[in-house]
C-alpha cells in the first residue's frame, strides 16, 4: 500500500505497482493502450460524462427560458447551446489523443488539465448566456 | 603503390566478440520508458537543449497572466451569490467545477511546463498561448 506513494524512485520494477506502470508505459510507447491507461481514461471519462449530462440538461433549461421570454425560437443562442454540449466530448477526445503515447502520470495530468479547461469554458458559456438574457431583458433565472 | 590490399584488417589481434552486454545500451530504455519522465530530471540526458533565457521570460509572463486569470475566476465565482443545485452529487460536482475553473490557468501552466519539457521553445510558447486564449475569465472581464 505504501509503495504507490513513492513513484519517483524507479529501481528495477520489484513491486507490482511499478511493474504495472512500466508495462503500461511500454505499451503506450508503442501506441497501444494497457489496462492501466484504459482504467485512467475510464475514470476521468466519468467526470467528462457527468459534464456532458449537465450540459444537455442545461441546454433544455436555457432554451426554454429564452423561448418563454420572447415566444420565439430565434432568440435562443443556439451556437452557445450546441458548443456547450460538444465541449465535453471534444475536450475528452483531445486529451485522450494528446496523452496517447505518454505514460500514466502524464495521461492523468492531461485529463485533469482538460477537466479544468472544460470547467472554465463551461462557466464562460454560462456567463455569455446570462449576458444575452440580460440584454434581451428576458427574466433571468 | 596506391592500392594496398593488405592492411585493411591486419590489426585486430583481439577476436571479434559480439558486444551483447554493452552497458551503455542498457541505460537507454530506462530513460524512454521509465515512469518518471514527468517529474524526474532524466530527460535532460536525452539530448534536450537547455532552456534559453528567452523561454524563461516567456514562462514568467504567461505565469503572471495565468495567476491573474485565477484571481479573476476566484472573484467571479466566490464573491456574490451562487445558485447551488439540489442533491449531494450535483453540489459536489458544482463545487468541483468552481474549484477547477479557478485553478484552470495555473493547472494549464503546470501541465505545459512539465509535458513540453525538451520540446522546441516555439512549441512551448504556442501551448501557453492556447491556454491564454481559452481560459480567460470572460465573466469577470465582461462583469457578468
Amino acid at each position: 500500500m505504501t509503495d504507490s506513494a513513492e513513484p519517483t524512485t524507479p529501481p528495477a520494477a520489484e513491486n507490482p505497482v511499478e511493474e504495472a506502470i512500466n508495462d503500461d508505459a511500454k505499451s503506450s510507447a508503442r501506441g497501444k493502450l494497457g489496462w492501466l491507461s484504459i482504467t485512467i481514461a475510464a475514470l476521468f471519462g466519468l467526470f467528462y460524462a457527468y459534464s456532458l449530462f449537465t450540459a444537455i440538461s442545461h441546454a433544455f433549461e436555457v432554451s426554454t427560458i429564452f423561448i418563454e421570454g420572447s415566444a420565439s425560437t430565434d432568440s435562443v443562442p443556439w451556437a452557445l447551446v450546441v458548443v456547450g454540449i460538444l465541449l465535453p466530448i471534444v475536450i475528452f477526445a483531445l486529451a485522450f489523443l494528446v496523452g496517447l503515447r505518454r505514460n500514466v502520470f502524464a495521461k492523468a495530468l492531461i485529463f485533469v488539465v482538460g477537466l479544468a479547461a472544460l470547467s472554465a469554458l463551461t462557466l464562460t458559456i454560462l456567463g455569455f448566456e446570462a449576458l444575452i438574457l440580460a440584454a434581451n431583458a428576458v427574466v433571468p433565472v | 603503390m596506391s592500392d594496398h590490399p593488405v592492411p585493411a584488417h591486419s590489426e585486430p589481434a583481439i577476436p571479434v566478440v559480439p558486444a551483447v552486454s554493452e552497458p551503455s545500451t542498457a541505460a537507454e530504455p530506462s530513460i524512454v520508458t521509465g515512469p518518471s519522465t514527468v517529474t524526474g530530471p532524466t530527460t535532460v540526458t536525452e539530448g534536450a537543449r537547455p532552456r534559453s533565457p528567452a523561454i524563461y521570460v516567456a514562462y514568467g509572463v504567461s505565469g503572471a497572466i495565468f495567476l491573474l486569470y485565477a484571481i479573476g475566476w476566484a472573484i467571479t465565482l466566490l464573491v456574490g451569490p451562487s445558485d447551488v443545485p439540489d442533491g449531494v452529487l450535483a453540489q459536489i460536482m458544482a463545487y468541483l467545477t468552481i474549484g477547477l475553473a479557478i485553478a484552470s490557468g495555473p493547472l494549464w501552466f503546470m501541465g505545459v511546463f512539465l509535458l513540453t519539457r525538451g520540446r522546441r521553445p516555439i512549441i512551448q510558447v504556442l501551448w501557453q498561448l492556447l491556454g491564454i486564449a481559452l481560459l480567460a475569465p470572460w465573466p469577470f472581464i465582461l462583469g457578468v
